[in-house]
């Protein structure tokens, strides 16, 4: 016990203060950049900490790893580019604010929702790190095919009045995970003879093209004035962080809980990631909501769920690598081959073998989540000025963020002319009232649905029922089917209703 | 021309999807499944969510098609009942969205295609001239034609791509494209 106060105490040392400032302020401006994510911002780091003690290493890796999934809604929130694909959900509700001049208070939101989500994921992590590791090996290929339809299954309820044009999106996003090489036997899939195109089609140029570039095509034709009530607005940066008063009111504290759990468990579980996590937060978030129509059209609550929910799946995804030496997600890969470097080997030893180590972690994970707060703010009071610029002075520096980051992403040409191609779809979809975040959900979960959907059947040599013979999968399936039958259910009740009403 | 395309665009969208889905169900059917005897194959994903597409796609566009025979049959009971020239060519000339909505006010519809023209030369154009060049040149026509003025149509595209090729090119060594003869070893001057 002494050992791990200690520990984390180690953390608050100066020159451990001074690496977790310094990785922090690394990661909001790397994050911040559309083309380096958060795994990048952490590999570009591998080399400087070889000469660093094995302490002050990972506290740099993980300080830079926590503020660049927070920075990426900063872009997310400006310019509508996801900074880091963990934001792309933010882009939905923090962007029409933003459009609204309460850029800053999006950019507050998803400040303190990211702080408070990370620091949940941390308290888990000091808490219940070797338990949630069993927890996350109980789940098998059933398991994660449920938890990804009961995510897509949220689309009817998304997209009420509209659930025709939703579910035709969701059918692109999820055939557009297909293209490329198939998982389990290899074949060519949608190829067509591209070498590239084999790798499949990469999510970053996708969410740009649809987000960005359509929004750019659509703002152009405008007369590009700034107006002055957006820059007086946006000027309200004082009260930019959200008062206690305001995160306390109805639903949110729930549904902070709900996201900040459901991140977690999501992060714990290897290969799933913070970017599900996201998307995955806001659609529940979405679908208990009593004003569902809100969400979309800029309300804080869309920040809350996403970002609270990636920062402590950032979080959660250290719980499988250090309790177990799994890598949850890219950037633990990464940071597991930093461990090798530094001659330690994550695993149940290392909570034995290295208490002190593993607790300055944890502790330098609460003051990371802490420092971006504070780091931040005058982040918020630059970028508010942004708002002052004309789009004619604007547009052209989105077009070569976005270029340049779709192209860093793999340096490949194809994702840029995927980015067009989606950013022309994305305007047609628009301009018809096509839903596209059904897109996003149908591509970021389709892959994950996929693959496990055929490893299970596989599995079971074509048993359908090892579906439903386990019980996290049934619930998760029988939540997806409610949630799909549901909003056409309680429709059809209220068109009898009403009908009976005429008749009498 | 324009305001035809606008008017029947999301029927036209909704052919698109239908006839495209169609076509790239029946080029699933062909994905090798290799020695594979799973009931569910490499194809059977691809076409599950095509044909999702396909079917809702089709089902919308009855529905448009039918709602409008019925916009059109009010229209003229409309136009019958009341001084019919002069409502019906008002009603020609508002455009509207494809939920019946107005339009949100474009002072300069074109400017979408420009911006598109303007991407797709700048893609094209990269191989063979390099990254510093396009984007010196594209970047600052571009400002121009939007009505920007000539000194910030001179130093943004600068500055930003200095900094591009600061941060991408130097520092991250991502392999920005160089172009070819001349323009390649213009590049080899800066990263």
């Amino acid at each position: 016990m002494l050992e791990a106060l200690t520990g984390m105490l180690s953390a608050l040392a100066p020159l451990n203060l001074l690496i977790l400032s310094a990785g922090t302020l690394f990661g909001l401006v790397c994050g911040a950049l559309p083309g380096i994510s958060g795994t990048m911002a952490v590999v570009l780091l591998i080399p400087i900490t070889y000469s660093l003690s094995p302490t002050a290493a990972f506290l740099l890796l993980i300080s830079t790893y926590l503020s660049a999934v927070f920075s990426g809604s900063i872009s997310a929130i400006l310019f509508r580019i996801p900074g880091a694909p963990e934001a792309v959900a933010t882009t939905l509700d923090g962007y029409p604010m933003a459009e609204r001049g309460e850029s800053s208070k999006a950019l507050g939101w998803a400040i303190s929702a990211s702080a408070c989500g990370g620091i949940f994921g941390t308290l888990i992590l000091i808490t219940l790190a070797p338990q949630m590791a069993k927890f996350a090996l109980s789940f098998g290929s059933p398991e994660y095919f449920a938890l990804a339809i009961a995510g897509i299954s949220v689309i009817s309820a998304m997209n009420k009045g509209n659930e025709i044009k939703g579910f035709i999106c969701a059918g692109l996003g999820l055939f557009l995970a297909t293209i490329g090489i198939d998982p389990m036997v290899g074949s060519n899939r949608f190829t067509f003879g591209s070498a590239e195109l084999m790798a499949g089609i990469n999510f970053i140029p996708v969410v740009t093209g649809l987000f960005a570039i359509s929004e750019v095509m659509r703002k152009i034709q405008g007369d590009g004035k700034v107006d002055p009530v957006k820059v007086a607005r946006s000027k309200n940066t004082k009260s930019a962080l959200p008062s206690i008063k305001e995160w306390l009111m109805p639903g949110r504290p729930a549904l902070f809980a709900r996201s900040a759990t459901l991140g977690t468990i999501i992060g714990i579980l290897p290969g799933v990631g913070a970017t599900t996590a996201a998307v995955m937060a806001y659609s529940e978030g979405m679908r208990w909501s009593k004003t569902p129509e809100k969400w979309g059209t800029g309300i804080p609550e869309g920040i809350l769920a996403p970002e609270s929910s990636n920062n402590a799946a950032a979080n959660g995804a250290l719980v499988p690598l250090m309790a177990l030496g799994i890598p949850g997600s890219a950037t633990t890969a990464v940071m597991l081959g930093a461990f090798i470097i530094h001659g330690m080997k994550p695993g149940p030893l290392l909570f034995t073998d290295h208490l002190p180590f593993v607790y300055a972690i944890f502790g330098g994970s609460l003051v990371a989540n802490i420092l971006f707060v504070l780091y931040a703010k005058p982040f918020i009071k630059a970028y508010s000025h942004i708002i002052k610029v004309p789009y004619s002075l604007l547009s052209p520096i989105i077009l070569l963020l976005c270029i340049v980051g779709c192209y860093s992403v793999r340096n490949s040409m194809m994702d840029i002319w995927v980015m067009l191609g989606s950013g022309l779809c994305g305007y047609v979809l628009e301009r018809y009232k096509f839903p596209i975040v059904s897109i996003i959900l149908g591509l970021v979960l389709g892959v994950l649905a996929e693959s496990e959907f055929r490893r299970a059947l596989i599995t079971s040599r074509g048993d359908f029922s090892i579906f439903f013979d386990r019980p996290i999968s049934l619930v998760l399936l029988c939540v997806a089917a409610a949630a799909f039958i549901l909003p056409f259910a309680m429709e059809a009740i209220r068109h009898f209703r009403g009908s009976k009403k005429a008749a009498a | 021309m324009l305001q035809r395309i606008t008017k029947h665009g999301e029927v036209i969208f909704l052919l698109v999807l239908l006839l495209g889905s169609a076509y790239l169900i029946s080029i699933a059917m062909d994905i090798p499944v290799g020695r594979s005897k799973a009931i569910i194959t490499p194809a059977t994903w691809p076409i599950l969510s095509l044909g999702m597409v396909a079917i809702f796609s089709a089902l919308l566009l009855v529905l448009r098609i039918v709602r409008r025979d019925k916009q059109d049959a009010a229209k003229a009971i409309q136009a019958e009942a009341t001084s019919k020239d002069a409502i019906s060519e008002e009603s020609a000339e508002v455009v509207t969205d494809a939920e019946g909505m107005p339009t949100e006010e474009a002072t300069h519809p074109q400017r979408a295609f420009y911006t598109l023209g303007f991407l797709v030369v700048y893609m094209a154009a990269l191989p063979y001239l390099g990254f510093v060049a396009v984007t010196l040149i594209t970047m600052s026509v571009y400002m121009l034609s939007l009505g920007a003025k000539r000194i910030y149509a001179v130093l943004i595209p600068l500055c930003m791509t200095g900094l591009v090729v600061g941060i991408f090119g130097i520092a991250l060594k991502v392999p920005l494209p160089r172009g070819i003869s001349l323009f390649r070893e213009l590049s080899q001057l800066f990263y």
